[in-house]
């Protein structure tokens, strides 16, 4: 979650962006480009066309810079930005039914350290059930509707408030929470088989 | 849904997330205390709310960082707004390849278009290349001349030889292919073209040639002198290309090749006026391939059974005129070309279009001066007839004399049969009106016969 100074200091340098300082949007992408990714991942379940759509992200807060207004933060300005661009993705590919859960592979591919701290810290059974877990979870993420998952995603993986949803998905506060039950709701549906059988 | 249920569902939703105030916390509890069902689902709630908490944060890859500082180098390279460059970043590729779809697609629709209006085999256009032709010269006729009486075969005459092509696509169902001139002694044996039905079976055999367009360049640069050998030659056809090449390959004197659907009748036709003009005429015997033609055979030998059979059975019938008078060979080609010619399926505009341009290169070569005094290239049939006339002139070859090939080929069998009649008239006759064989008389000529050409068609 973008801490309050985080969020201010982002917003002023998409200020001093619009007003000519294109250094300062290269900080930006390098603040909101790991959780905008992330997010992007869990919403499409690719790498590639996570990476593709939070790439696009960035452009197109470059290209529509004069749009930003300096209310809200950067990070939730840019997310907006990306959950439109997934939506659509997502309502245009429906008909995706893999899912890849190559995010942990490759995260621990480009995070050797932190393999070799997983791999001497937690037992090897440990790490598979997590992998089978999170590939569990993320099968059930993908067949949720694109609008849940949007609000699950932005909620309870990211731990956006209540507010930012709010100012992303531009719903009154007290949508975004019923929304947010109901999103839960079906995704333990999805989940149901799983929880059965790890209970 | 009710903004009552929309409350409850948002207390819930708060409640897993431990945000709702105490009061309504404990409220809710006490509820759950006393529907152990529903406290079970909210626990899948939150488990869940768990299990997404937990996945693993992925980190971005290093590409959208490098992309982003490419766009803002190359903005500031090019002193664009960053705001443009960003808009034609990602774009960019997608113009590209939407541009390269666009194109593939007209190239396709255009050699689909082509394809359509240019049926593969049936060249559109039918004059013939006349580079692959080898124009005979004067010092060829001579050796010509000279071999002929090494061999005991009479002196040559001089000759003229003549290959008048049909437009292309006409050969497909009816070749016709006229050699008129000078003719060398008694040198008939195996002077004979090959039947369209043993070309097809040649050609079979053979790759496809390429098509070449006739070019004034392609057109002989020498004029021979009046009365010396020379030979047209208009291929425009795989099976016309082949009997050129068997016409010119043997030392034929003159020759006729004519496809028709009646061979008796034309050969009736045809022998009918040599006996009429005291014209002295034998049979021979049809190459039954398109290589070696066999010996001939002496017409008391060809009985009018043996001619019957052969016709049925779709071989060439030949009739070898002796000594025809050179003005003479005029009306015999006339006399063949009242018989009916079969064009195949092919459609009448692409006979139309062949005949204006026959007629555009006919005028060329008149511009050239080639057509005079039967010395030069004639390009269309018009010309060709003008140069037969020329040949038969009474001042310098009245008393010519030309053995005279004649050789009926049977329609190929898998020709169409409903085609209109082709049969010109050569220059300097009358035009009458066309009309069709066993058609109506009120049938109305089609456009294809009134060509710029000034090709005239008789029944």
């Amino acid at each position: 979650m973008t801490s309050v100074g985080g969020a201010h200091l982002q917003a002023e340098q998409l200020i001093r962006v619009r007003e000519g300082d294109r250094a300062a949007y290269g900080q930006v992408v390098l603040d909101c480009q790991n959780r905008l990714f992330n997010a992007m991942l869990r919403m499409v379940g690719d790498r590639e066309t996570a990476r593709e759509l939070t790439q696009e992200t960035f452009l197109r807060g470059l290209a529509n810079l004069n749009t930003f207004q300096g209310k809200s933060s950067a990070y939730t300005w840019l997310f907006r930005i990306g959950m439109n661009l997934a939506i659509g993705q997502l309502r245009k590919d429906k008909r995706r039914k893999t899912f890849s859960i190559d995010a942990t592979a490759d995260d621990d591919r480009n995070s050797q350290a932190a393999g070799l701290v997983d791999r001497v810290t937690a037992s090897a059974t440990d790490a598979v059930e997590k992998k089978e877990r999170d590939r569990k979870v993320m099968e059930a993420l993908n067949r949720v509707d694109a609008e849940y998952r949007a609000i699950l995603v932005m909620r309870d993986v990211e731990g956006m408030e209540y507010a930012q949803i709010s100012e992303v998905l531009e719903l009154p506060l007290g949508t975004v929470k019923s929304r947010l039950f109901r999103a839960r709701l079906a995704l333990r549906q999805e989940l149901m088989e799983y929880m059965k059988g790890s209970a | 849904m009710s903004s009552e249920s929309d409350n409850i569902e948002a207390k819930l939703a708060a409640y897993i997330d431990g945000q709702l105030p105490e009061s309504e916390r404990a409220e809710i509890e006490k509820y759950l205390a006393n529907n152990p069902q529903q406290a079970q689902v909210l626990r899948d709630l939150t488990h869940g709310r768990e299990l997404l908490a937990g996945l693993e944060k992925a980190s971005a890859p290093p590409e959208i960082m490098e992309a982003m500082q490419a766009s803002l180098e190359r903005a500031q390279l090019l002193e664009r707004p960053v705001e443009e460059e960003a808009s034609t970043g990602r774009g960019r590729w997608r113009q590209v390849f939407a541009i390269a779809a666009i194109l593939v697609l007209a190239v396709g629709l255009a050699g689909l278009v082509y394809w359509v209006t240019h049926p593969p085999g049936i060249p559109k256009y039918s004059v013939a290349e006349m580079s692959a032709a080898k124009p005979i010269t004067t010092e060829e006729s001579a050796k010509t001349t000279e071999d002929a009486v090494n061999t005991g075969a009479a002196p040559a005459a001089p000759s003229t030889s003549i290959v008048i092509a049909a437009p292309e696509g006409a050969f497909d169902g009816a070749e016709r292919m006229l050699k008129a001139g000078g003719a060398t002694g008694g040198a008939t044996g195996g002077a004979l073209a090959a039947s369209a039905p043993a070309l097809a079976e040649t050609l079979a055999a053979q790759p496809p040639p390429s098509y070449e367009r006739l070019s004034l360049s392609q057109l002989p640069a020498n004029t021979p002198a009046p009365g010396a050998a020379q030979t047209l030659q208009f291929q425009n056809s795989p099976s016309q290309n082949a009997l050129t090449q068997n016409l010119l390959t043997q030392s034929a004197p003159t020759q006729t090749v004519l496809v028709t659907r009646d061979v008796n009748r034309a050969r009736a036709k045809v022998t009918e006026y040599l006996a009429s003009n005291n014209i002295a005429y034998e049979f021979a015997a049809a190459p039954q391939n398109g290589n070696a033609p066999q010996q001939n055979v002496n017409a008391p030998q060809q009985t009018a059974e043996l001619l019957e059979s052969r016709a049925q059975r779709g071989q060439n019938q030949v009739i070898i005129a002796r000594r025809v008078p050179a003005d003479k060979v005029n009306e015999i080609t006339r006399t063949l070309q009242g018989r009916p010619l079969i064009v195949s399926a092919l459609d009448q505009e692409q006979v139309a279009g062949a005949m204006e341009k026959k007629a555009y290169f006919a005028d060329k070569v008149r511009d050239r001066q080639l057509t005079t005094q039967s010395t030069s290239a004639p390009a269309t049939q018009e010309v060709a007839a003008a140069a037969v006339g020329a040949a038969s002139q009474p001042a310098t070859e009245s008393t010519q004399e030309v053995d005279l090939t004649i050789v009926f080929s049977p329609e190929p069998a898998t020709a169409p049969v409903d085609a209109p009649v082709e049969a010109p008239v050569l220059a300097n006759e009358p035009a009458k009106v066309p009309a069709i064989p066993n058609e109506p008389a009120t049938r109305p000529a089609p456009n294809w016969l009134k060509t710029k050409a000034g090709i005239q068609y008789e029944k």
